[in-house]
């Protein structure tokens, strides 16, 4: 009896234990991570109404005008009489250090979120159509949305990514990706891309989702640090770009999500680089920008910029890059002969806030005829031409230290701890 | 039976409780962890869960809990001194040889169920095991077999549902990591399944060094698994393993012995029964906190989830969390999110239409497997 009962337990262990390596294996690659079993994309994909027409390019308002990240937008004239038009109730608080959403509208209404945690469809005019409250942590919403032509897209500071309808606000699909997204999505044919991260330990990645059903087609690997900035493409060699808080930037294969190049650097990247042909350009705490070459990584671009900047530098479309820093100054950079232009302050010296957080925008006529447009002294939105000769100024009552949406000769801004505003520039 | 041999039979086990030394020492342990009990609900913030009525979970089919267990903040202090207070006085008597020690135990016994009657957070299995091993100490008749046996039969169902990817890729145990290192987790599974298969066995041996070294094995067991489980559950173990030293009559045990003992037989097969339905799928079982239950919470799996309250006001839509940062046992439990649903029902206006969803998964699985659903959820909860 003993040694049956002997002989069976032998029997038992050896299978238990040839089931263990059994399952190792099984679930080696499921759960291959760089981290352990602890953290893993989260993959929580809630579906509601899919029947959406994602509509043509043209149909989409992605931050800063496009994959790309240019922040260039085209105006009707250069006879530009800037004011405010109107400006809501205050739908921010003020919470977190990070630059606040930048509003994007289309011809159905203006589409922001907030640090509360709210979503809103304003109308043209100013009044509230829709709100979406999300399931956040106190940062709220940060990032900007992205548009297409029936859908909204954004994330949230719970790790949360929402495409709504853009006409009632019901539920497109909702996936809950990590632990926090602060940055903007952008736009891939049907997909789309937005970089999301982790607090409990911090990473930091990059998403590609269907837009249609919010399924997962990839996500890169982990960075090793979080990222705030927003993916950019290069269309052309389908390389999105982006920078994390360690200071190192990524190039990533478009299509399979996998890490081509690293370039490291020393200091966070928090801005979003703009592709300028085939380079990613951005500024970072270290107070450079930075051009790197998008298939290789190189750096073929540095020009210390004095102190640190996490603004997204515009581009002129042909030589000109404008971004502004921590000291208060704007920036205009010849790309071509690698120096700095000229600068003009944004910040008057009694000031002691921060002005490294916003990003101007280019609002063009003909190529060598724009406006260069940046919140500006606090409580003002900014209007310089291309020789950085201010044109003129707009009081918004308070500061903004997210950038500008644009849509047919209108301008759209949040304030920090206030309300969406409308600039009408004719 | 009849009557009369039910009176004979209660005051005989009555008897025998009292006047066998082993069995009347062994009440010991299972006092002592009514005096644990009360510890560990006071951890739990016993004293929060009943006065905050908005954030009460009722058990499943007890659903209008609220309407029967409201405590002001004096009561509670007065439930829960009462509860401790009992436990003090037992252990009192118990030294003072009083027998009405017994009585006050099972009076405890009675008293603890009514406190987990209470909210569904005082589940877990470290307190339904004493619950049921206190029953066949009480009732049944060869009591030495069957407590032996009945422990052997945790482990070995704790075993039985650890036989499964989920607990050998070490994610039950991921929430706390040695020193950081991950890799070692899968074979600290692997060594936790062997012990709670072959260990038991030596525990049943005639042999009193085979028994005397399982139990110091088991010791040790529960001592590093303090690391992950805090001290409620591996003391509550302890208590129930001191059996084997208590009872002097170690006799073998076969399956003739136990089945003179008829109903504690059924009583233990159906307890068996269970454990193998969880073993079916286990992936059901692991995060269906209802079919859980049946299995008296053996195995509770490391598990994640997305849950969401969806409320539709005129133009306005609010996303209400599922309130889950809860303990890992029951932080995606469906049992609480349903419960959560009810209290939203109960506590919005009338003009809000609520949809409730909750997706869940195994920690090992890479995509959800189980889904809770359901628009328009206050019309039919």
């Amino acid at each position: 009896m003993q040694k049956t009962l002997v002989l069976f337990l032998f029997c038992l262990n050896a299978l238990v234990v040839t089931y263990f390596f059994a399952s190792l294996s099984y679930l080696g690659d499921k759960r291959k991570t760089n981290l352990g079993a602890t953290v893993s994309p989260q993959e929580f994909l809630h579906q509601g109404d899919l029947s959406s027409d994602l509509g043509a390019e043209n149909d989409q308002v992605i931050f800063r005008g496009g994959m790309t990240r240019e922040g260039r937008y085209e105006i009707s004239s250069e006879r530009i009489k800037p004011k405010l038009s109107w400006s809501s109730e205050k739908i921010n608080a003020g919470i977190h250090s990070a630059s606040k959403a930048t509003p994007v509208a289309d011809s159905t209404g203006v589409y922001v979120g907030t640090d509360l945690g709210y979503f809103y469809r304003f109308s043209l005019d100013g009044e509230i159509i829709w709100s979406f409250k999300t399931d956040s942590f106190t940062q709220g919403i940060h990032g900007s949305a992205a548009l297409d032509k029936d859908s909204v897209y954004f994330g949230n500071y719970k790790g949360y990514f929402y495409k709504l309808g853009k006409a009632t606000g019901e539920i497109r699909w909702i996936a809950l990706l990590t632990e926090g997204i602060g940055s903007s999505p952008t736009f891939w044919n049907e997909d789309i891309l937005i970089s999301a991260e982790y607090s409990t330990h911090r990473q930091g990645l990059v998403f590609s989702l269907d837009r249609r059903t919010g399924k997962k087609i990839w996500n890169s690997q982990y960075f090793g640090e979080q990222v705030h900035s927003s993916p950019s493409i290069d269309r052309k060699n389908r390389i999105v770009g982006v920078g994390d808080n360690k200071g190192v930037f990524h190039g990533i294969d478009l299509l399979s999500g996998k890490t081509k190049w690293t370039w490291v650097g020393y200091e966070p990247i928090k801005s979003t680089a703009v592709v300028v042909g085939e380079r990613f350009c951005f500024t970072n705490w270290e107070g450079k920008l930075i051009c790197l070459d998008t298939n290789t990584g190189q750096m073929d671009l540095e020009i210390k910029i004095g102190s640190k900047s996490q603004s997204s530098p515009a581009y002129d479309g042909s030589q000109f890059l404008y971004f502004t820093t921590t000291a208060g100054d704007l920036f205009k950079v010849n790309l071509t002969d690698k120096q700095i232009e000229s600068t003009v302050p944004i910040k008057s010296s009694k000031s002691r806030k921060n002005y490294g957080m916003p990003s101007p925008i280019i609002l063009q006529v003909e190529q060598k005829n724009y406006f260069v447009v940046t919140p500006c002294f606090d409580r003002f939105i900014c209007f310089y031409d291309s020789k950085l000769k201010l044109h003129t100024q707009v009081d918004v009552s308070g500061i903004v230290s997210g950038s500008l949406g644009v849509y047919r000769d209108h301008l759209y801004g949040l304030i920090n701890n206030g309300g969406v505003f409308k600039i009408q520039l004719y | 039976m009849t009557l009369s041999s039910w009176k004979e039979f209660f005051h005989s086990n009555i008897k025998n409780l009292n006047e066998d030394s082993s069995l009347r020492l062994l009440q010991l342990p299972l006092i002592l962890i009514h005096f644990l009990s009360a510890i560990f609900f006071l951890k739990q913030d016993f004293l929060g869960i009943l006065t905050k009525i908005e954030r009460r979970i009722c058990w499943p089919f007890f659903e209008n809990c609220l309407a029967y267990t409201r405590f002001s903040s004096f009561q509670s202090q007065v439930l829960f001194s009462s509860y401790l207070f009992l436990a003090l006085v037992c252990i009192f008597l118990f030294f003072k040889k009083s027998k009405h020690s017994l009585s006050l135990l099972v009076f405890l016994e009675i008293f603890k169920l009514l406190i987990q009657s209470i909210d569904y957070r005082f589940m877990g299995n470290y307190h339904f095991m004493p619950h049921v091993f206190t029953l066949v100490y009480l009732l049944a008749h060869n009591k030495s077999v069957w407590l032996r046996i009945w422990l052997a039969s945790f482990y070995w169902s704790a075993a039985s549902l650890k036989t499964n990817p989920e607990w050998l890729a070490g994610n039950s145990l991921s929430f706390r990591t040695p020193f950081g290192f991950t890799e070692p987790l899968p074979y600290f599974a692997l060594l936790v399944l062997l012990i709670e298969i072959n260990v038991p066995f030596l525990l049943l041996s005639t042999k009193s060094k085979f028994r005397h070294s399982a139990l110091f094995i088991f010791l040790i067991f529960h001592l590093v698994s303090f690391y992950w489980v805090g001290f409620f559950y591996p003391m509550v173990m302890v208590c129930l393993l001191s059996v084997f030293l208590i009872i002097k009559n170690q006799e073998p045990i076969n399956i003739n012995i136990l089945w003179k003992d008829k109903i504690a037989f059924i009583f233990w097969i159906f307890f068996i029964f269970n454990q193998m339905r969880n073993i079916s799928d286990f992936r059901e079982f692991s995060l269906n906190g209802y079919q859980r239950l049946y299995s008296l919470n053996m195995y509770d799996a490391s598990s994640e989830c997305m849950g969401f309250f969806l409320a539709k006001s005129g133009n306005s839509w609010e996303q209400i969390p599922f309130v889950n940062h809860l303990a890992v046992r029951v932080r995606c439990d469906n049992v609480i999110f349903w419960q959560q649903a009810r209290n939203l029902c109960r506590e919005k206006n009338g003009n809000t239409t609520w949809s409730a969803y909750l997706y869940s998964r195994l920690g090992s699985d890479t995509s959800q497997t189980r889904i809770e659903s359901e628009v328009d959820v206050c019309k039919k909860l």
